[in-house]
């Protein structure tokens, strides 16, 4: 072993280090190293093969290599096929990648296989090195998954979805820290791209929406406004026909007036016949009222007359009393006369022929005093007649003198009637007057209204010819608002399909 | 009492001297009826004067008055004779005859409704009453006069019933007063 030089690999020669110096560095290489006959019994190994392996070096040499998977001592995970087998029949180096499980772990290794060939040309030693590769593995299935993923969510977003999120988790594997920085970067990057074209999207979408409901808008409107100019139209035939009607009614108020103007002209002379009447019954109820006053006169004159009828009435049925009481005084005397006189002729009788003369004498003073009281009588009975009479006149006195009350009352009545009479005729008179005024003011008005009337039929004729004009604008006004309408429905669908494009991007 | 000669028919025809054969009366009236009595059976006739009325005295005694000093008897003429009439008269009204005192030597009057006149009679005007009028309760009525009066150009006869009237104060109950 302490030759001056060692092929290594068959092609490098180094002179200056002796054979301990590459010992050295072979054992501590951190790469495992193992070194094999033909027979492939394991002739050296290195500390890191040993740590490879899980097996010390005592264990492992004599050993041959493929035993180490035959004992199953290591399971291989991926066998390219490619083995020391293979070096010693082609006499060749070999790379491979193979991973297996040791007692250290899962290993996924970078193998190399040269063999070292003697001066015969034999291969007298295969040298095998392992350069571990697992955190180059697992960085490379780590990053193969996250990619796998990114593509998933970038097909997703390829497709319109911009709300698919992922996040990069962060692994425990601190081997993986550096790649994941990196995956985590380009996927903020990606992330502010994705947010900024949402936003902007978003933004489109809205607009484009506003500008889809302003169309919309825009199309009701431009519908009502085309209602409305129908309407409009209609408005105007409207508007024409009403004119027509108007200009009819005008020419009956024409006429009207005209009617009018008539009734006021008989209304005029019906009040001057008014005037005249109410003069005549004004003077007539001033004569009635001045008979009435005498009228009045006279009652009070008759009263006072029959006032005096009464009392004499009543003087006379006093001294009538006292006419009875002087007759019942002269039947008294003409009693005790008589009386006087039947005893003087008793008197006398006895008296024999004596008396006789007597005798004649007592009987002409009887017949005397009989005659007194006949006529006493007769004076008795007149003087109750006429009691009687004078007391039926009393009585017609009293109700004369009631009636008189009542036709005093009556009469001041009249006078009263007659007053109120002259007072409502002044007031019709001026009623008259008034009317004749308000006539004069109404034919005036009448006059007036007429001018209008012509006025506004001239009016309604500018109106209908306006009304015609403003028809066939209105139809002008509905073509072009068609044709806005057209547009604007352009405008829409145009907004629409926008829309409908955008919203191939989902953003919310 | 007394005889048939002292009738008074008799004693005015003897003390009529002319025309003996006159009947003088005072007539008056009760009731509805006329009477007569003779004229020389009576002494006056006066008015009513308050009559004062004694008791225990029959219905026909009306009283006692004073006349002139001399208290006189009064019968009521009309209750005694049993007349009813139809008008009452009041007394106040009624006059009263006062008989001569030489018939029953006693002051007395009789009350009557009312006296009428003195009448002068011719004998053939007097209707005697039968015996069968002056047999019953009635023997006063001595005869019936028959009075003709002329009235408004026509003639008419009125009963006049002359009455005994000493006979009657004779058979009247005074009361024990003559």
């Amino acid at each position: 072993m302490g030759g001056t030089s060692l092929y290594l690999g068959g092609t490098t020669v180094i002179p200056m280090l002796e054979l301990q110096d590459y010992t050295g560095m072979f054992e501590r290489s951190p790469v495992a190293q193992a070194v094999i006959d033909r027979e492939l019994r394991i002739l050296v190994v290195n500390t890191a093969f040993c740590s490879l392996m899980g097996y010390g070096k005592d264990q492992l040499l004599g050993m041959k290599l493929t035993d180490l998977k035959t004992r199953g001592l290591i399971r291989y995970l991926k066998d390219t096929g490619d083995s020391c087998t293979t070096v010693l029949s082609q006499k060749r180096d070999l790379v491979f990648e193979s991973a297996f499980e040791t007692a250290s772990g899962v290993h996924y290794m970078l193998q190399s296989c040269q063999p070292v060939l003697g001066p015969d040309g034999e291969i007298r030693f295969i040298y095998n090195s392992y350069t571990d590769i697992t955190g180059i593995e697992k960085n490379r299935k780590y990053m193969g998954h996250e990619v796998d993923e990114f593509i998933a969510v970038y097909e997703k977003m390829g497709n319109g979805d911009l709300t698919v999120s992922h996040s990069v988790e962060k692994p425990k594997d601190t081997d993986l820290h550096e790649t994941f920085e990196i995956l985590a970067r380009l996927r903020g990057s990606v992330r502010t791209i994705i947010s900024n074209l949402q936003v902007n999207i978003r933004d489109v979408n809205k607009r484009m929406q506003d500008l889809t409901s302003s169309a919309e808008t825009a199309s009701r409107s431009l519908g009502d406004a085309t209602k409305s100019v129908q309407q409009v139209a209609q408005d105007a035939q409207k508007v024409s026909e009403n004119a027509d009607r108007a200009s009819q009614g005008m020419e009956q108020i024409s006429k009207a007036m005209q009617d009018m103007s008539a009734s006021v002209e008989e209304i005029t002379s019906s009040m001057e016949s008014v005037s005249v009447l109410s003069r005549e019954t004004n003077d007539l109820s001033q004569k009635g009222a001045e008979l009435a006053g005498k009228a009045e006169r006279s009652m009070t004159e008759i009263s006072a007359s029959s006032e005096k009828v009464y009392s004499i009435v009543t003087d006379v049925e006093k001294q009538m009393g006292e006419i009875t009481k002087i007759v019942g005084l002269i039947r008294d005397l003409a009693n005790q006369t008589n009386l006087l006189a039947l005893n003087a002729a008793i008197e006398a009788a006895r008296a024999g022929d004596a008396g006789r003369g007597f005798a004649v004498v007592a009987t002409e003073v009887k017949s005397l005093a009989q005659e007194s009281r006949n006529s006493a009588e007769r004076i008795e009975e007149m003087i109750a007649n006429l009691k009687k009479n004078t007391q039926n006149a009393s009585h017609a006195m009293g109700e004369a003198k009631e009636v008189i009350g009542q036709g005093s009352r009556m009469v001041a009545e009249t006078l009263e009637s007659f007053d109120r009479i002259a007072a409502a005729v002044d007031k019709v008179a001026k009623s008259a007057s008034e009317v004749a005024a308000a006539t004069q003011e109404q034919a005036a008005t009448t006059q007036e209204i007429t001018a209008s009337v012509h006025e506004v039929t001239a009016l309604i004729g500018e109106t209908v010819k306006e009304s015609a004009d403003a028809a066939s604008a209105t139809e002008e006004s509905f073509s072009a608002l068609e044709e806005i309408s057209q547009i604007v429905q352009n405008v829409s669908t145009l907004a629409k399909e926008a829309l409908q494009a955008n919203q191939k991007f989902k953003v919310d | 009492m007394g005889t048939e000669a002292q009738k008074p028919g008799d004693m005015l025809i003897s003390q009529g001297g002319s025309g003996s054969e006159d009947l003088q009366v005072v007539e008056f009236v009760l009731g509805d009826e006329l009477f007569a009595i003779n004229l020389f059976d009576v002494k006056e006739v006066v008015e009513y004067t308050r009559i004062t009325k004694l008791p225990s005295t029959p219905s026909h005694i009306k009283g006692i008055i004073d006349l002139r000093g001399e208290i006189t008897t009064i019968i009521d003429l009309k209750v005694r004779m049993n007349i009813s009439a139809n008008n009452e008269i009041p007394d106040e009204s009624r006059r009263i005859i006062v008989l001569d005192e030489a018939i029953l030597n006693s002051k007395i009057g009789i009350m009557v409704d009312d006296v009428t006149s003195v009448s002068t009679f011719p004998r053939d005007l007097v209707e005697r009453t039968s015996s069968a009028i002056s047999n019953s309760t009635s023997s006063y009525v001595e005869g019936i006069i028959r009075k003709k009066i002329r009235e408004r150009e026509k003639e008419r006869t009125d009963l006049v019933i002359w009455i005994d009237i000493r006979q009657m104060v004779s058979e009247t109950d005074l009361g024990g007063l003559a």
